[in-house]
């Protein structure tokens, strides 16, 4: 009986081993590790038997197949996603600096910014190659023009495009979502795209390359004093902040500050009452504000004069700091690893004695005098 | 409304609108004690009084007391006020219940004014102005708009004419502030979205001083018309009979309304619901169309509703701020229909 046993189950193992075997060699990739499924915040990738099944910020499924390969049933045909992307159209700069950091940025065929509004090399090459169009502004895109680039599919944080683009054949994915992108999903975000290209292996190093530098800074600013933190912003009367659960709050944490902000809930950038703003603000040591030096962020003096409200808070004195973001802040998402350090970097300068900033620049107390030129 | 109808209207007993008017004074001063007891941070009582009575303490809740909660609390009230008295004085010019202060396009004359200044690059000419160079705009819209209104009422005597010509203009500089939206920074749309919400947030007192003067003189200039108001009630001709000029009346009430509407809209952004609907609120808990007490009437009611949704908006979900027209109409609009339909079983 126990030998019975112990063959049926050997003679069971070994079909078992046989059949995988010819599955590994069928797929012709055996050394490729297989992907299991993920979430990344509101988004997931989810491998099945001759697609991968991926769900987008607007909770729709998408089957992502290999080129040429039959559709799987229960997906509409602009449900069904070609992969390798060979073209891509790009509603948010993020995006296109994943493209870069994948090692794709040649696939990318249509922004919704001109060229002029472009700080990335990459891009500004694609516009001067003729690759590269403009396909209008991302409230309003220009269909024909999209469709003249023929992209195989568009990124975009806009569904209400979804039923035009349906009806002329060009698969959407909705890269945003509806709750602020926590840290964990800002980094991971990569990895969601990366099946679209056939990247899997780039998304991961580049998730490991920003997940190291997370470390790095974890253990850097251990045990140093937590700076109080504030994120915002009053435009005229209205103050807009970081929630708590945005993805710079959430680094703030980690790197040993208080944000002071961390109760208010929302998504990206939300307003809240000018008390809270000003009370937070006397506590506050270092100030982030989202205005660049072009709309105004050139000194304290100037925020105090844009806003004589905001004169109140305590970076804005002779002792606290503001920073302001550079134009390429915003474009630069391939370089997030440099930027989380360079956070850091802001909260604990004595952590990194020599750091130069490249992302943010911090606020003088006045503006420079300017000396016209005698010739 | 029938003649006979407005005349027993204008004879209700005194004794309930005296009552009536204690109740709103009472509420209005509460709501704003409450406003300015209610924020985002806590403060205990004693130290409340105490910032009030030292505004001139340095200290963080003298500082909030002083420049951000009474500022903004006088601000609604008398925001609220004069939308409800210039929605009442438009509907009387119309005949229209549901008139409101900007039909005639003034909150689309403000809002693209400040389109210009917050989407494009002219106010960074202006930069010296800076604080205040939102209140300008918005205020040079609103009373181009009205300037134009008044042009035009001299040239057209029919009402319905006026209104269409409000209506557009209102479409032409709905037009205007679209393609200056989609030709904008993206940074910079946000801020125009959310000042189009409309709000009392982050008055400063030099606006809540301007408020309050010019339009406490506008606020008493109409209340001096309210005779002649109420024999426009009763018909042109009738009141024609009783010696109104009725060209001349008619230029001051529009010129009236719409000064009293822009000088809130330039100030705080466009405020919905209160003007249309603070009237009828009005009418039907005084029990009368005698302008003399709804004047008054409105004012109180308007401030009380006003102030009343400013603090819905601040502390409902503290310290997030929900778009204060957001919260007048989902606040207001079920009680008027409720009001309305009370009014039509009867």
């Amino acid at each position: 009986m126990k030998r019975r046993r112990f063959i049926g189950a050997a003679a069971l193992a070994t079909t078992a081993l046989l059949l995988g075997t010819l599955a590994a060699c069928q797929s012709g990739d055996a050394a490729k590790p297989k992907q299991s499924f993920m979430n990344i915040g509101e988004f997931s990738v989810n491998p099945k038997d001759g697609y991968t099944e991926v769900r987008d910020g607007a909770g729709r499924k998408l089957a992502l197949i290999a080129r040429g390969a039959k559709a799987p049933d229960g997906f509409a045909p602009s449900n069904v996603v070609e992969v390798p992307v060979r073209r891509v159209v790009a509603y948010r700069a993020f995006e296109v600096g994943i493209l870069a950091a994948l090692g794709v940025p040649e696939t990318l065929v249509g922004v919704t910014d001109p060229r002029d509004k472009w700080l990335r090399d990459d891009v500004r090459r694609g516009f001067d190659e003729g690759r590269i169009a403009y396909v209008g502004q991302s409230s309003d895109v220009d269909f024909e023009r999209i469709k003249a680039q023929h992209p195989d599919l568009v990124m975009t944080w806009d569904p209400s495009i979804i039923p035009m683009l349906d009806s002329i054949g060009i698969p959407v994915v909705v890269t945003t979502t509806p709750v602020a992108t926590c840290l964990s999903t800002h980094m991971r975000f990569v990895e969601f795209i990366a099946p679209f290209f056939g990247r899997e292996a780039q998304g991961k190093a580049y998730f490991d390359k920003v997940a190291a530098a997370l470390k790095t800074i974890r253990e850097r600013t251990q045990g140093l004093p937590q700076p109080q933190v504030m994120w915002g912003d009053i435009y005229e009367k209205r103050v807009l902040v970081e929630p708590g659960n945005a993805w710079v709050a959430e680094l703030i944490g980690l790197a040993q500050s208080n944000y002071l902000f961390d109760d208010v809930y929302g998504t990206s950038c939300i307003e809240i009452s000018t008390e809270r703003f000003i009370h937070s603000g006397k506590e506050a040591e270092i100030y982030f504000t989202y205005r660049t030096p072009a709309r105004g962020a050139t000194s304290k003096a100037a925020l105090a004069r844009l806003n004589p409200l905001i004169a109140q808070i305590k970076p804005l004195g002779p002792e606290g700091r503001v920073y302001a973001p550079l134009a390429h802040y915003s474009q630069s998402s391939d370089r997030l690893d440099e930027i989380l350090v360079e956070i850091s970097a802001i909260l604990h300068p004595q952590a990194y004695p020599g750091h130069q900033l490249s992302f943010f620049t911090e606020l003088p107390n006045t503006d420079p005098v300017k000396i016209a030129k005698k010739d | 409304m029938h003649a006979q109808a407005i005349h027993s209207s204008l004879s209700t007993p005194l004794s309930r609108r005296a009552l009536v008017f204690a109740l709103l004074s009472l509420l209005v001063a509460l709501m704003m004690i409450l406003n300015l007891r209610i924020g985002s941070i806590s403060y205990p009582v004693d130290q409340l009084l105490g910032a009030l009575v030292n505004p001139f303490k340095k200290s963080d809740i003298s500082y909030i007391v002083w420049n951000i909660r009474l500022p903004r609390t006088i601000a609604a009230a008398l925001g609220g006020a004069f939308l409800a008295v210039s929605g009442l004085l438009l509907q009387v010019y119309f005949r229209n219940p549901i008139v409101g202060p900007f039909i005639l396009g003034i909150s689309s004359g403000s809002t693209v004014m400040v389109s210009l200044v917050m989407l494009t690059s002219i106010g960074l000419g202006f930069s010296g102005y800076a604080p205040y160079l939102n209140t300008l705009a918005s205020c040079l819209g609103a009373y181009g708009v009205t300037a134009l209104i008044v042009v035009i009422a001299i040239r057209v005597r029919n009402g319905v004419t006026l209104l269409i010509a409000g209506l557009m203009m209102g479409y032409l500089c709905g037009a205007v502030t679209s393609i200056l939206t989609a030709l904008a920074e993206k940074e910079t749309i946000k801020g125009f979205v959310l000042w189009q919400m409309g709000s009392f947030s982050g008055f400063k007192w030099i606006e809540v001083w301007i408020m309050f003067v010019v339009g406490g003189l506008l606020l008493g200039a109409t209340y001096l018309m309210s005779k002649p108001l109420n024999a426009l009630l009763l018909g042109e001709d009738y009141a024609a009979s009783m010696g109104v000029d009725i060209r001349r009346f008619r230029l001051l009430i529009l010129f009236l309304s719409s000064s009293l509407a822009g000088l809130v809209t330039a100030m705080a952004g466009p405020v919905a619901f209160i003007g249309m609907a603070v009237p009828h609120m009005t009418r039907l808990s005084l029990g009368t169309s005698d302008n003399r007490v709804l004047l008054p009437g409105a004012c109180l009611l308007g401030a009380l509703i006003t102030s009343l949704c400013d603090l819905i908006a601040r502390m409902w979900l503290t310290p997030v701020e929900l778009p204060l027209s957001a919260i007048t109409a989902f606040f207001g609009a079920p009680i008027v229909i409720y009001l309305l339909l009370k009014r039509g079983m009867k």
